[in-house]
C-alpha cells in the first residue's frame, strides 16, 4: 500500500518538527518557531494528499472487487459511485490516521488564532501515538472492501466531525492544564501535583481490572492472538462463553497497589485546600437548617461515591489538621508535600517501566500447548504480540504518566514554564472556544449518525454503547457551558472540566474499542 | 443566579420574577416554580443524565432480562437491587425516564420563564440608559465635551452607529441627544431554540417509542407471505406484532467478494394487501441503505440466514460444437442463463432429445479438486453412465468427457431467509425538525452574538455636556473589546482621550461635595421655612 508508507514519511515529519518545538523550549527564537510551524504544515499537507491517494486507492480496490465478483464493466456514475464510496476513514487504522489529522488541524488553526507554545509539542505527541501503534502492526492498513452498512455518504460528516469534533475536544484539555500551570493566582502547584495523583488513583486501578488487581495482587494482560492473520483475543470457550487468555505481568501487580496507594495519599496531602473549601461548603450548609443538612449528606455521598473515598478522607484529614487555617499551601509543593509528590511519581514511573520491561523481555507465555499452537500461527515474536495486546492500556498509562512528568516539570521548572506561556486569560479563551466547537461538532456526529442510522438501521436512536458515549461527550461539554454560564466557572473549575472532558472521549471513544464496555454495531475496531 | 443589581437592570430575563401573594399555595408555587426553573437543576440533570448513559453502558441492553438474571443471581440482594433499579433495560428504566422529564420540565419551564421577556426586550430595546445601567457596563468612553460640539457629537455618533447594525434609533430631550443601534438581536433566542429543539427531539422519540414499531421478519424466500412482526418489546420479551397486510420474498440473493465476505445482498419483496385492488400491490428490491416503504411502515434489509435442507445444484447444459457455427451457438448458449438448471439431487434435467441427466451425489470436496457432482446420463434407449463435473473446472466435461452434451457444474443454489427490519416511526419528522432547529439554534447562540451600542449627550448644570459612548456584547467578549477599542481610538482621535482614573475620581469628588452642599443648604432652607407654616 503506498499511502501507509506515505503516511509513515509524513508522520517523521510530524516527528522533525516535534523536535523542533522542544528545541525551541531552550532556544527561544521566533524563526525556529516558525520554522516548526512549517514543518508541520508540509507534513499535514502530505498527509492530506496522502488521504486523498489513499481514496484513489481504496476506490480502486472497490471497483476491482465489485467487478470481480459481479462480473460486469461499470461506465460513467456507476463507476463513480463506487470509486467513491470507500473514503479513507472506514476501519481503526484509518480513524486513528484521521484522528491525527483533526489534532493537527486544531493546532494549526489555533496556532494561527492565538500562538500558544507548547500546544504544538502536546499535539503532536498526541498525533504521534496512532502512528507509533500503525509501525508496531496493531492495527492493520490494508484496505479492504467496504460492509454494506457503511456504504452510505453520511459517513463522510459523520466522521470528519467526530475527528474534528474530539480532537478540539483533546486541545481543549491541552490548553486546560496549561491554564491551570499559568494561573498562579487562582490555583497552587501543590493542589496540581495533589489533582494529577488523584487522577491516577482513580485510573490506575481501572488498568489494574479493578477487584482483581487486589485479591489476586496480579496485573494480566489480556492476550491477543493471530486468527486468520487477524489480530483477535485469543481465547477459548469455556461453559459456552468465550473466555479471555492472560498472561501475568511478573511484580507489576505489587508495585501497582503501591503506586495507587501513594497517589491516592498523595492527593488527599497535596489537594488539602480543595478539601478544605469542600468541607467549608457543606458545614454552610449543614447549619442552614433541615433542608441544608439533607442535601448536605446528599452532594458528600455523591462526591465519595463519584470519586472514592477520596474527599472524604481528604475532609477528614483537614479536620483533624485543624481546620481551614491550617491548610494554606505553598505555591510549589515543599517539605513533605515534595516529598510525597515525587515518591507517586517515582513508583509511578517504576511501575509503567516494569510494565514496559516484561512486555519487551517476555519469551514465554506459560499457556497450555493448545492455546500456544493456535497462538503460533502467524504469531510475530512474543514481545511485540505483549506489547500489541496491551496497547491501549499502554497508550493510556503513557498518558496519566506524561501528565504527571508534565506537572513534575511545571514544579521544577514553574517560572520558567510560566513565562513561556501566554497569559492565563487567553488560555482560557483557547480552551472556552476550542470545547464550544468541539460541543457542537460532537451535535453534528449525534446526529448524522442518527440519521445514518435511520437510513440503515431504520432506527435513529439504538442506545448502542458507541452511540451512548458520543451522547455522554456531549453531556460533558454541555456541563462545561452550562456551569460557565450558570455558576461562573470560568478558570480552574472549568479547566478542571475540561481535562476530565478529555478522559471522557477517550472512555466514550475507544472505551467500547477496549471492551470496557458491551459490544455495539460500532465494530470497526474489534482489536 | 444572583446577578449583580445593575446587570439585572440591563438584562431583566436573568431574573426570576415572583407571582406575588403569599400563604402556603402561593409559596409552594413560587418555589416549585423557582426550582424548575433554576439552572442549578439543568446542571444536575445533565450530570444525572450523564451518568444513567455510562450505567447502560456497562450492562449489556442487548441481552434479555432472563440472561441478566443468570447473572446477577450470585447474591440475592444484587437481584434484588438490579431488578429493582432495572438495569437490563436502562434507558427504558422509571429511574432514567425520571431524570429525562426532569430535564424536560426543566427546559419548559426556562423557556416559559424567559423567552417571553426576551422577546419583549428585543422588540423594546433599552434605548436610553440611566447611570443604574451604566454601572453594568464593561466598555465605554465617557467625556465631558463643551456645548460647541454638540454638533460633531452628534454627526460623529451617527457616522459609527451607522456600520453597528439595522436596528437604529435616536432621539432628542430637550438638548440632551440619545442614540441607539444593535445587531444580531435575534441571536438571544438561540439559546432557546436549542432547548425548544432539543424537547421537540424528546418528544419525537417519546412518542415514536409508544405509537411505532420496531421489529424484524425472516422470510424464506419463495415461500408464502408473512403479517407477522417480531418486537422487542420493554423488559426484552419479544413479542408478535400483526401487520394488515402481508410480505413475501420472491428471490433473495447474496454476492460475495473472493473471500467470500458479503458484498452486496438484496431481496425481491411484495405487498399484499386485502385492502387493495391489484395485488400485489407494491414490488420492491431492497438492499442495505435502500428500504421499501408501505403504509407508514419501513423495511429495510438487515440480514440474512442460510436455511438447512436439501441444496439445489446449478448445472449448465449445452450442445457441443462439432464445426465452426456451431461453436458460436455454444457461446451464446454457455452465456445464456435460461441453459442453467437449478434442481435437487435427483431431479432429471430433460434435454430434446430424450437424454436427461441426474444429479445424484454432491461431493464437498473431490481429492483437493473442490467441491463436484456425480451426474447421471440416461440415454433415450434407458443406458445409464455416470460421470461428475467440478465446480473449479468448467472446461473440464468439455475436455476429457465425449458425448452430445457438455455438462457444467456453476455451484449450489442456497435457499436463504431474508432479515427484514421493519419500522415505524410516525413521529420521525418531528426528531428530524427538532435536528434542523437545534443546528440552526446552535449557529444563533455561538456565532452570532448581540452587540448594543448607546450614545448619550446630558446636558450638565454649567452648560457642558457628559458624554457617554458604551457598548455591550452578550458573546465573544474578546472579539468585541477588540471591535470597541476600535470605536475608542476614533473618538479618542476627534475629542481626546478619556480622562484618567485620578481625574475622574478628582471629578467625581467635586461632585459629591457639591451635592453635599446642595442638600445641606436644601435641609437648612427647610429648617427655616418650616416654622413659618405654622
Amino acid at each position: 500500500m503506498v499511502s501507509t508508507d506515505w503516511f509513515t514519511v509524513c508522520a517523521a515529519g510530524y516527528a522533525l518538527a516535534l523536535f523542533i518545538f522542544i528545541f525551541n523550549l531552550v532556544q527561544k527564537k521566533a524563526s525556529i518557531r516558525r520554522l516548526g510551524t512549517v514543518v508541520t504544515s508540509l507534513a499535514f499537507l502530505g498527509q492530506t494528499t496522502g488521504m486523498a491517494f489513499r481514496w484513489h486507492e481504496a476506490g480502486l480496490i472497490e471497483l476491482a472487487a465489485v467487478e470481480r465478483a459481479a462480473d460486469v464493466q461499470l461506465e460513467g456514475m456507476a463507476r463513480w459511485v463506487v470509486y467513491s464510496q470507500h473514503p479513507p476513514w472506514s476501519n481503526l487504522y484509518e480513524i486513528m490516521v484521521f484522528m491525527a489529522w483533526g489534532i493537527i488541524l486544531v493546532f494549526l488553526v489555533s496556532e494561527v488564532k492565538w500562538r500558544i507554545r507548547f500546544a504544538g509539542i502536546f499535539a503532536l505527541i498526541i498525533a504521534l501515538i496512532p502512528f507509533g501503534l500503525v509501525s508496531l502492526g496493531g492495527l492493520d492498513g490494508t484496505i479492504k472492501p467496504l460492509v454494506p452498512a457503511l456504504q452510505s455518504w453520511w459517513i463522510m460528516i459523520h466522521v470528519i466531525s467526530s475527528a474534528v469534533g474530539y480532537s478540539a475536544g483533546t486541545m481543549g484539555a491541552i490548553l486546560s492544564l496549561l491554564y491551570l500551570i499559568k494561573a498562579k493566582d487562582k490555583l497552587s502547584l501543590t493542589a496540581l501535583g495533589g489533582g494529577v495523583m488523584a487522577l491516577s488513583a482513580f485510573l490506575f486501578p481501572i488498568l489494574g481490572r479493578g477487584t482483581e488487581l487486589f485479591t489476586s495482587g496480579q496485573y494480566r494482560v489480556k492476550l491477543l492472538g493471530y486468527v486468520e492473520g487477524k489480530l483477535e483475543p485469543a481465547g477459548a470457550v469455556i461453559d459456552g462463553s468465550f473466555k479471555p487468555f492472560y498472561v501475568p505481568s511478573p511484580g507489576v501487580g505489587i508495585l501497582l497497589i503501591v503506586a495507587i496507594v501513594i497517589c491516592y495519599v498523595a492527593a488527599v496531602v497535596l489537594m488539602r485546600g480543595a478539601w478544605a473549601k469542600l468541607l467549608g461548603k457543606l458545614q454552610q450548609l449543614w447549619r442552614s437548617g433541615p433542608p441544608g443538612m439533607i442535601s448536605a449528606v446528599v452532594v458528600a455521598v455523591v462526591i465519595n461515591g463519584l470519586l472514592g473515598f477520596l474527599p472524604l478522607l481528604g475532609m477528614i484529614f483537614v479536620a483533624t489538621r485543624g481546620g481551614a487555617e491550617q491548610t494554606s499551601v505553598s505555591d510549589r509543593p515543599e517539605g513533605l508535600d515534595r516529598i510525597l509528590f515525587f515518591a507517586a511519581f517515582a513508583v509511578s514511573t517504576a511501575t509503567l517501566a516494569l510494565v514496559l520491561f516484561n512486555a519487551m523481555t517476555q519469551t514465554d507465555f506459560q499457556l497450555s500447548a493448545e492455546t500456544a499452537q493456535r497462538l503460533a500461527h502467524g504469531a510475530p515474536a512474543p514481545w511485540r504480540l505483549h506489547v500489541l495486546s496491551n496497547q491501549w492500556d499502554l497508550a493510556l498509562f503513557f498518558i496519566i504518566w506524561g501528565g504527571q512528568l508534565f506537572v513534575t516539570i511545571a514544579i521544577l521548572k514553574a517560572d520558567t514554564l510560566r513565562t513561556m506561556l501566554p497569559s492565563a486569560e487567553r488560555l482560557d479563551r483557547g480552551a472556552y472556544y476550542t470545547i464550544l466547537i468541539a460541543f457542537a461538532l460532537v451535535a453534528v456526529v449525534l446526529v448524522t449518525g442518527a440519521l445514518w442510522a435511520h437510513y440503515a438501521w431504520g432506527r435513529y436512536w439504538g442506545w448502542d454503547p458507541k452511540e451512548t458515549g458520543a451522547l455522554v461527550i456531549w453531556l460533558t461539554y454541555a456541563i462545561y457551558l452550562h456551569t460557565r454560564v450558570t455558576y461562573g466557572w470560568v478558570g480552574v473549575p472549568s479547566a478542571v472540566i475540561g481535562i476530565l472532558g478529555f478522559f471522557v472521549i477517550i472512555a466514550g471513544f475507544l472505551g467500547v474499542n477496549l471492551g470496557w464496555f458491551a459490544d455495539g454495531l460500532h465494530s470497526y475496531g474489534s482489536s | 443566579m444572583a446577578a449583580p443589581k445593575s446587570q439585572v437592570e440591563l438584562d431583566p430575563e436573568g431574573a426570576i420574577t415572583d407571582s406575588g401573594g403569599s400563604g402556603f399555595f402561593h409559596a409552594l408555587h413560587r418555589e416549585s416554580w423557582h426550582f424548575f426553573c433554576s439552572l442549578k437543576l439543568t446542571v444536575v440533570v445533565i450530570f444525572l443524565l450523564a451518568a444513567g448513559c455510562v450505567v447502560g453502558m456497562f450492562f449489556d441492553q442487548t441481552l434479555t432480562l432472563e440472561e441478566h438474571r443468570a447473572e446477577w443471581s450470585s447474591a440475592l440482594w444484587k437481584l434484588r437491587l438490579y431488578e429493582f433499579l432495572e438495569f437490563h433495560d436502562v434507558f427504558h428504566s422509571w429511574w432514567f425516564g425520571f431524570v429525562v422529564l426532569l430535564l424536560a420540565l426543566n427546559l419548559t419551564a426556562c423557556s416559559i420563564e424567559r423567552l417571553p421577556k426576551i422577546w419583549i426586550d428585543i422588540q423594546n430595546p433599552i434605548r436610553t440608559l440611566t447611570d443604574q445601567q451604566l454601572l453594568g457596563i464593561r466598555y465605554m468612553y465617557r467625556k465631558t465635551v463643551s456645548a460647541a460640539e454638540r454638533d460633531t457629537v452628534i454627526d460623529v455618533v451617527r457616522a459609527i452607529l451607522k456600520a453597528k447594525g439595522r436596528h437604529r434609533s435616536e432621539h432628542t430631550e430637550g438638548s440632551s441627544f440619545f442614540a441607539f443601534n444593535e445587531r444580531h438581536r435575534y441571536a438571544r433566542t438561540g439559546v432557546y431554540l436549542v432547548h425548544i429543539a432539543l424537547l421537540m427531539i424528546m418528544f419525537g422519540s417519546m412518542a415514536t417509542t409508544y405509537t411505532g414499531v420496531d421489529g424484524m421478519m425472516m422470510i424464506v424466500e419463495g415461500s408464502g407471505a408473512s403479517d407477522s412482526v417480531r418486537v422487542k418489546g420493554p423488559g426484552g420479551f419479544t413479542y408478535h406484532h400483526n401487520l394488515d397486510f402481508k410480505i413475501r420474498c420472491t428471490d433473495f440473493r447474496l454476492k460475495t467478494f473472493v473471500d467470500g465476505s458479503p458484498m452486496e445482498f438484496e431481496s425481491d419483496l411484495e405487498v399484499y394487501d386485502p385492502a387493495a385492488l391489484v395485488n400485489p400491490v407494491m414490488k420492491k428490491t431492497i438492499q442495505v441503505n435502500h428500504p421499501l416503504e408501505y403504509k407508514g411502515y419501513t423495511f429495510y434489509q438487515a440480514s440474512y440466514n442460510p436455511i438447512p435442507g436439501d441444496q439445489l445444484v446449478q448445472l449448465d447444459i449445452c450442445k457441443r460444437a462439432t464445426n465452426e457455427a456451431e461453436l458460436v451457438e455454444l457461446e451464446q448458449c454457455k452465456a445464456d442463463a435460461r441453459n442453467i438448471h437449478t434442481v435437487a439431487i435427483g431431479d432429471r434435467v430433460q434435454m430434446p432429445d430424450g437424454t436427461a441427466f441426474v444429479p445424484v451425489e454432491i461431493i464437498r470436496q473431490y481429492g483437493g479438486l473442490g467441491g463436484a457432482v456425480r451426474v447421471q446420463r440416461i440415454s433415450a434407449d434407458g443406458t445409464i453412465t455416470s460421470f461428475v463435473v467440478f465446480r473449479n473446472y468448467p472446461k473440464f466435461d468439455e475436455k476429457v468427457r465425449r458425448g452430445r452434451y457438455i455438462v457444467g457444474f456453476r455451484g449450489f443454489d442456497q435457499q436463504y431467509a431474508t432479515g427484514v427490519q421493519v419500522g415505524r416511526v410516525p413521529w420521525i419528522n418531528v426528531v428530524f425538525a427538532g435536528f434542523i432547529l437545534m443546528f440552526l439554534g446552535m449557529y444563533m447562540a455561538f456565532f452570532m452574538s448581540q452587540r448594543r451600542y448607546w450614545a448619550r449627550l446630558v446636558e450638565r448644570d454649567d452648560g457642558s455636556f457628559d458624554f457617554v459612548f458604551a457598548g455591550a456584547a452578550r458573546r465573544h467578549q474578546y472579539a468585541f473589546e477588540e471591535e470597541f477599542s476600535k470605536v475608542k481610538e476614533t473618538l479618542s482621535e476627534v475629542f481626546g482621550a478619556e480622562p484618567s482614573v485620578k481625574e475622574r475620581a478628582k471629578a467625581l469628588r467635586e461632585q459629591r461635595q457639591k451635592e453635599q452642599a446642595a442638600r445641606a443648604k436644601a435641609a437648612k432652607d427647610q429648617d427655616k421655612s418650616g416654622p413659618v407654616d405654622d
